[in-house]
């Protein structure tokens, strides 16, 4: 079933939000990928990853302050719901699984 | 911190492509906010910036929108591009006919935008242009003006002048070169836009008459004739003979002031000098303060004009500056001077892009028409409108895509070619086409041509899309012609400004001169200022220069002149007549040149009466007059002007000298315009910096060059030769904006012309082939083809009349912008409509003939029994 693992991106966004915690917002998530990941993802591709998550349930946002200049638009801050939480803790074990044995591998 | 609202347009596309709510709204603050981020770096990055974004919004929202789409580059867009690329390979003629056509024009667009962009960053001499005022650009002013002014002054930041000058500059190897400098007050140094690369700025103590002389050398000097020596900083070079220590090298791109100016000196004089109130070679630049406005700093010219009247009463009577006094922008004289005949160009090439996008909507709304079955067949199998529309826009992409790839590969060498054809420095392309300002226009432009190209089908598929399987006769046929007459109308417009710019290339062609250009050669000198101090010193100079040259073999003869013929404006002098004395600001002013005997030899000017400046006349100060014809029929109508005397020098305005002769007029400062009054004066009596030799020669002038370079530096070599020119360049220079813009505009007119007669053809052969049926069954029932034929043709001459009829009241409208480059042409003159409406005519009529031709052709019998 599709919705059982999710894509490399999308995993690399929840984790992001969750890093930064109460203060994940777009730009916020996008210089987290960047300082962290070295990914610049273009704006297209992070607000659709971000709309898609929502509609799945993973994450869930609300509306933040406004300042000027963003034009006294708001920002709109995500947090990690439980079932994204979920997700990427099962994830996470599915790769560690198929990780177990390998640490070695790669050296040689 | 100011605020930098991203560009609006693409604000507003946005705005409407994101979803609605707070996804959408959070989406648009966030871009703002990095915008604004990105801005304080380079506003004009940021905009890129928000450029790519929203198209990467934009492709995101049309292409990944279906519900369960997880990655890039699933079903959809794929099997659009699929779908292009098979019905590009059906068609690969015409598919690469017109990328070929669309990556012309799109390279054509680049390319001379890169020359507006790089001709207008090049004139960006101040870091602080918002600020930076030209005092009084009206004149120069003298030392002691300046000195003057910067005592009163309290709304600029930094103030000064600058004055521009050739320099002998002794290079490490010994050789003596001619370099272009600008003295310039230090804090005005400081405001240059360009970096320095080592070394430190010009300091105010620099300009303190009697310290220790520094200068600092151009990037491009430092790497020529130093071999980019990072040690020159603090060594000690000769500069016109004088010792001066190298402080600093100014980065690339030190363009100016001073055009290509390679050394800079601080600008001092000594106050004793007769130069310091009498020489006005000085250009004010000011730099306000963040409070003050320029209102408030005209108002202290103003306050300054009238010191000026207060302390020389003589020279500066009062108001006579009034409305003559200004300030404005520094650099916006400068952008409106270059700008606009690259602007008018720009307008030629936008125009010619609109007409080809035109066009290739119309192939395309042809085969769009052909296509409608497939189209129909598709809608109602289920397929969705949207999805249709989606194809060919993913189609029309492809097209401009690749036309884009092509145009930016021609834009670099079209815009080198492009600044190569003006003649002079002003004119630069950009450095690269891949610069942030040129990147955005062109894909601006190549949106614009997306748009176009698709917009034309895909707005004749909504409209047909549903009854595209009943067939309707002849549908989008309309729309076809629409944009037939379209193009026709922008060809008629571009012309007729061709034609009137060819009017008056002609005109300025037959302008009288006054002289002879052939064999002429003219080498621009700058002698340092201790080599022309006083008349005497000055004449061993000229005597030397004139002796040596003249025994070059292949000279025929050489003079001497402080202001050569088109080049430049003499400067204007009073003059006071013996017979009716009145004060220096009443009385007639005529340009006063400073020339040799030579000069009337090398001209070949004859005396109308009385006889030419002579050997004899080398006294201290000037002894003889000689006046061209102008002059001697405003002063002396009864003709005897000869043994007249009159005084020219507001400093001595009582001392009379005789006028000697009378000669015919010379053309001298511009090409247009009638030739005014003119007073000639003995150079060995007041000599000049600037003197230009003008040298005759028995035989083709670029191979005596280097002897005559020789030649000059072996009587001095400390004397610089700012630059050298055959007559006929200079006089081509003078109107080489008009020659180029002719040139150009008739390579877009003609180009419009093809496009829009291929137009005319295009729509007449489709719709010829649409109508085979109604043809053959006419002829069938016994219509002549000379009928069929003349109906036809016809048709395409209807389009064509309304085109051109909607092109000659559209130039009506606009050739005034031309105005500013017209010579005795008016802007209005009918020939110049009608000429361009019968060519334009006759192509379009022989568009028209060839479809028509073949439908007079075309066998009843095989019609009616085809399909």
């Amino acid at each position: 079933m599709s919705q059982d693992y999710l894509g490399e991106f999308e995993q690399m966004v929840l984790l992001s939000i969750m890093r930064l915690g109460k203060g994940a917002y777009g730009l916020a998530i996008r210089d987290e990928l960047e300082r962290v990941a070295g990914r610049s993802p273009s704006s297209g591709s992070l607000y659709t990853t971000l709309d898609r998550m929502e509609k799945k349930g993973l994450v869930q946002s609300h509306e933040g302050e406004s300042t000027r200049e963003r034009g006294g638009r708001p920002r709109r801050y995500v947090r990690v719901t439980a079932e994204g939480r979920a997700f990427l803790a099962r994830c996470r074990s599915t790769l560690l699984a198929l990780w177990d044995g390998l640490e070695g591998a790669l050296d040689r | 911190m100011s605020l930098h609202r991203p560009p609006r347009l693409l604000e507003r596309i946005l705005d409407w492509a994101v979803p609605t709510g707070l996804s959408g709204h959070a989406t648009l603050g966030d871009l703002a906010e990095e915008f604004q981020r990105r801005a304080e770096a380079s506003p004009l990055r940021a905009r890129l910036w928000y450029l790519v974004q929203t198209g990467s919004i934009m492709f995101y929202r049309v292409f990944m929108r279906q519900r369960g789409e997880r990655t890039v580059g699933n079903g959809a867009l794929v099997m659009d591009l699929r779908w292009s690329f098979r019905s590009i390979l059906r068609h690969p003629g015409f598919f690469l006919g017109v990328v070929g056509v669309l990556g012309v024009g799109l390279g054509a667009n680049a390319g001379v935008f890169s020359v507006v962009d790089g001709t207008l960053e090049s004139v960006r001499w101040w870091s602080d242009p918002g600020a930076t005022v030209a005092i009084w650009p009206e004149r120069e002013v003298s030392f002691g003006q300046l000195d003057l002014y910067s005592q009163d002054q309290n709304i600029y930041r930094s103030f000064g002048g600058y004055s521009e000058l050739a320099f002998a500059l002794r290079t490490p190897g010994g050789e003596s070169v001619s370099v272009n400098g600008v003295m310039i007050t230090p804090a005005l140094f400081r405001e240059l836009a360009v970096q320095r690369a080592y070394g430190r700025a010009l300091a105010d103590e620099d300009a303190i008459f009697g310290v220790e002389p520094v200068v600092v050398i151009g990037e491009g000097l430092w790497r020529r004739s130093f071999g980019a020596d990072p040690a020159i900083i603090g060594t000690r070079v000769s500069i016109s003979g004088a010792a001066v220590t190298v402080v600093g090298v100014q980065g690339p791109g030190s363009a100016a002031p001073g055009g290509r100016a390679e050394l800079w000196l601080p600008l001092v004089m000594d106050p004793r000098n007769d130069d310091f109130w009498k020489a006005q070679t000085i250009t004010l630049i000011g730099v306000l303060r963040e409070d003050a406005t320029l209102g408030q700093a005209q108002d202290e010219l103003v306050t300054f004009t009238g010191r000026l009247s207060q302390l020389f009463p003589m020279f500066y009577p009062p108001g006579f500056a009034d409305g003559r006094a200004t300030v404005g922008l520094a650099d916006k004289a400068q952008r409106r001077l270059v700008s606009t005949p690259l602007l008018l160009l720009l307008a030629g090439t936008t125009l010619l892009m609109i007409v080809t996008a035109l066009n290739v909507g119309n192939l395309l709304l042809g085969r769009a028409i052909d296509r409608r079955r497939e189209l129909a067949v598709r809608v109602s199998l289920g397929a969705r409108r949207s999805r249709i529309v989606r194809q060919l826009l993913v189609e029309g992409f492809v097209f401009t895509a690749l036309a884009f790839a092509i145009g930016l590969s021609i834009a670099s060498f079209a815009g080198r070619w492009l600044a190569s054809l003006f003649v002079g420095d002003a004119i630069v392309a950009s450095s690269s086409v891949f610069s942030p300002s040129v990147l955005f226009y062109s894909l601006g432009i190549a949106a614009l041509t997306w748009l176009v190209v698709n917009g034309v089908p895909i707005a004749h598929f909504l409209r047909t899309g549903r009854s595209g399987l009943r067939v309707v006769p002849d549908s989008g046929a309309a729309m076809q012609r629409t944009l037939v007459v379209v193009q026709a109308a922008l060809a008629t417009l571009l012309l007729i400004s061709a034609t009137l710019l060819v009017a008056t290339v002609d005109n300025l062609r037959k302008v009288p001169l006054g002289f002879a250009t052939g064999g002429l050669v003219t080498l621009e000198l700058s002698p340092p200022e201790d080599r022309v101090a006083t008349a005497p010193v000055a004449r061993t100079l000229y005597d030397g220069l004139i002796e040596n040259v003249s025994s070059v073999s292949g000279v025929e003869a050489a003079g001497l002149t402080g202001w050569l013929p088109l080049r430049t404006q003499a400067p204007t002098t009073p003059i006071n007549l013996e017979t009716f004395p009145v004060e220096p600001a009443q009385a007639t002013k005529a340009p006063m040149h400073m020339v040799d005997p030579g000069f009337f030899e090398v001209f070949d000017v004859q005396p109308l009466q009385g006889r030419l400046l002579g050997s004899q006349d080398r006294g201290a100060e000037p002894s003889a007059v000689v006046v061209n014809q102008t002059l001697a029929d405003m002063l002396w109508p009864d003709g005897s002007a000869v043994g007249q005397r009159i005084a020219i020098d507001p400093h001595a305005w009582m001392t009379w000298v005789p006028v000697v002769g009378v000669v015919r007029d010379i053309r001298s400062g511009e090409i247009t315009g009638p030739v005014g009054p003119a007073l000639y004066v003995s150079l060995a009596e007041s000599p000049s910096r600037d003197v230009t030799l003008v040298v005759r020669t028995d035989g083709p002038t670029a191979a005596l060059i280097p002897t005559l370079r020789r030649t000059i530096r072996s009587v001095d070599e400390l004397v610089p030769i700012r630059a050298v020119q055959g007559m006929d360049e200079v006089v081509r220079a003078a109107y080489a904006t008009s020659w180029v813009m002719m040139g150009l505009l008739i390579v877009l007119a003609i180009m419009a012309t093809v496009l829009g007669a291929i137009g005319i053809y295009g729509v007449l052969a489709h719709h010829v082939a649409l109508s085979r049926k109604e043809i053959g069954l006419r002829m069938a029932l016994g219509a002549a083809p000379g009928v069929v034929v003349g109906g036809v043709v016809r048709s395409g001459l209807l389009l064509a009349v309304i085109g051109i009829g909607i092109g000659s009241v559209a130039a009506a409208m606009s050739t005034r912008f031309l105005e500013s480059l017209l010579y005795e042409v008016s802007a209005l003159a009918p020939w110049a409509f009608v000429t361009p409406a019968l060519a334009l005519a006759v192509a379009a009529g022989m568009a028209a003939w060839v479809p028509a031709a073949r439908a007079g052709r075309l066998p009843p019998a095989d019609v009616l029994r085809g399909d």
